[in-house]
């Protein structure tokens, strides 16, 4: 489904990334693990088309990553980055400006399911009235992944989603993701809940040498 | 009813008012008496070829001149709100034009028409000081809408890419941005209506006051020529945005960092 085939990026001279290969299958869930500033955001910015390769070409079904088909990976993404500042209001408001989005239009809005995923996620009713600012970090992570969960996805881009959550929490979230068959997961995250989850392809990053586990 | 003239001795009075700023600004070390003499100088030169330029074009009143002045205003004005606004001249300089054009012609074109219901409506009288009058509030506004919706774009990248990256398109991605844009463009035009005529006359009115018109001749223009502000400074800062928009994103939808003249 996507392939990274020698890929290197280059911030101000120096490799953030240096011949960088991945492939990715259609369900597959891949972790992608290393210290901050090895450049494993910029996996994700690259394959949303936000940069460019500065080597190397990236592959989306075959076809190479370009201004054209990078609209079509957006829109079957679910993107959750790490500033999760990403909106003000309250969360009702947030939750149906993303649904309001052309690329969800055929998305009905079936608020008793989307309760449903806020209470597994140990969120209670009252967090749709409250202002999205106002919430901790753990909120707001929890208020965007069940959110997205909601969307239903193809792909599920999520860059150190589960960093302020607790560890049980952390388990429930990861679980749920690796637990959808259909859905293709790369995750970017520090945590040992992910590293030890059965069943994901590690990435491990280490500086610009690369290893596939 | 003539106005009284200002002669030659009372505008000397006149500059005698500079006295006490320039004595404060040199008793509390200010350092704006060089500033506040080189505008004093720029505004009294730059209104004496106008009332030169204007005498003669009242004189001629001549269709393609007027134009062409209007036209001339315009240019400037565009040149001014990209300066202004710390933009790229090159990419911005003609959808810039086109939209302050747009709009102060429109709105002109309707103002002399259909409210004044002019013969003429290329008459040097109304086309060029009300076109001046419009031109001066859609470059205010445009400077702050434009300038605000880049940067504002530039300065919450993160939030415009997480749009983005979850399948909006460029102008969905952009929409809180352009909405913000607006708000703070029009605001200083409502804020402005809202206190009109309690604490203070605009200088239209009082001009026309002045000049001899009726109080109820003068506030009927002073209310038009506010409806025709509004109405020019939120349709320019809609156009230039929508004009500039295709030019200052890639095909993905990513701001191109040339747009700024100087990094951010």
């Amino acid at each position: 489904m996507i392939e990274f085939k020698n890929v290197s990026k280059k911030f101000q001279d120096s490799y953030i990334l240096k011949n960088f290969n991945l492939k990715i299958e259609e369900g597959s869930k891949t972790l992608i693990y290393g210290k901050s500033g090895i450049g494993k955001t910029t996996i994700i910015r690259l394959l949303l088309g936000f940069i460019k390769p500065d080597e190397g070409e990236i592959y989306y079904n075959n076809q190479r990553l370009n201004s054209k088909n990078i609209w079509e990976v957006r829109r079957i993404t679910a993107y959750i980055g790490q500033n999760i500042e990403i909106a003000n209001g309250t969360v009702l408001e947030i939750i149906k400006s993303i649904l309001k989005l052309k690329v969800n239009e055929n998305i009905f809005f079936d608020q008793q399911k989307l309760i449903e995923l806020f209470n597994f996620f140990e969120l209670d009713k009252t967090v749709f009235e409250k202002e999205y600012e106002s919430l901790s970090g753990g909120e707001k992570q929890r208020v965007l992944i069940a959110t997205f969960i909601f969307l239903n996805k193809k792909i599920y881009l999520l860059d150190e989603v589960t960093s302020s959550l607790d560890r049980e929490m952390k388990l429930k979230v990861i679980n749920y993701f690796l637990d959808k068959k259909e859905w293709t997961i790369i995750s970017i995250s520090h945590d040992q809940e992910w590293l030890s989850a059965p069943g994901i392809n590690v990435i491990k990053m280490e500086g610009q040498k690369v290893g596939n586990h | 009813m003539e106005t009284t003239d200002i002669s030659s001795f009372s505008l000397i009075m006149a500059f005698f008012m500079l006295l006490y700023p320039i004595i404060l600004s040199y008793l509390f070390n200010l350092k704006i008496i060089k500033d506040s003499i080189i505008s004093v100088i720029r505004m009294s030169v730059q209104l004496f070829i106008m009332s030169l330029i204007l005498s003669y074009f009242f004189q001629i009143n001549n269709i393609w001149i007027n134009i062409g002045w209007i036209i001339f205003m315009i240019i400037f004005a565009s040149f001014r709100i990209i300066q202004a606004s710390k933009l790229n001249t090159k990419n911005f300089i003609m959808p810039v034009f086109f939209a302050l054009a747009i709009s102060n012609l429109f709105v002109l074109f309707y103002f002399n028409y259909i409210i004044l219901r002019l013969d003429n409506v290329f008459e040097a009288r109304y086309f060029i000081v009300i076109g001046g009058m419009l031109l001066g509030n859609a470059l205010t506004g445009n400077i702050i809408g434009i300038s605000n919706f880049y940067k504002d774009i530039q300065r919450n990248k993160e939030r415009y890419l997480f749009y983005l990256g979850n399948g909006a398109t460029v102008y969905e991605a952009a929409m809180p941005y352009f909405r913000n844009a607006l708000i703070s463009a029009l605001r200083p035009t409502i804020a402005s209506m809202a206190t009109i005529g309690i604490v203070y006359l605009p200088g239209m009115m009082t001009g026309q006051i002045l000049g001899g018109a009726s109080p109820q001749t003068a506030i009927k223009y002073q209310i038009a020529i506010m409806l025709a502000i509004l109405l020019t400074v939120s349709l320019s800062v809609t156009l230039t945005i929508v004009f500039t928009i295709k030019s200052s994103f890639d095909e993905c939808g990513i701001i191109k960092e040339n747009i700024f003249k100087e990094k951010q």
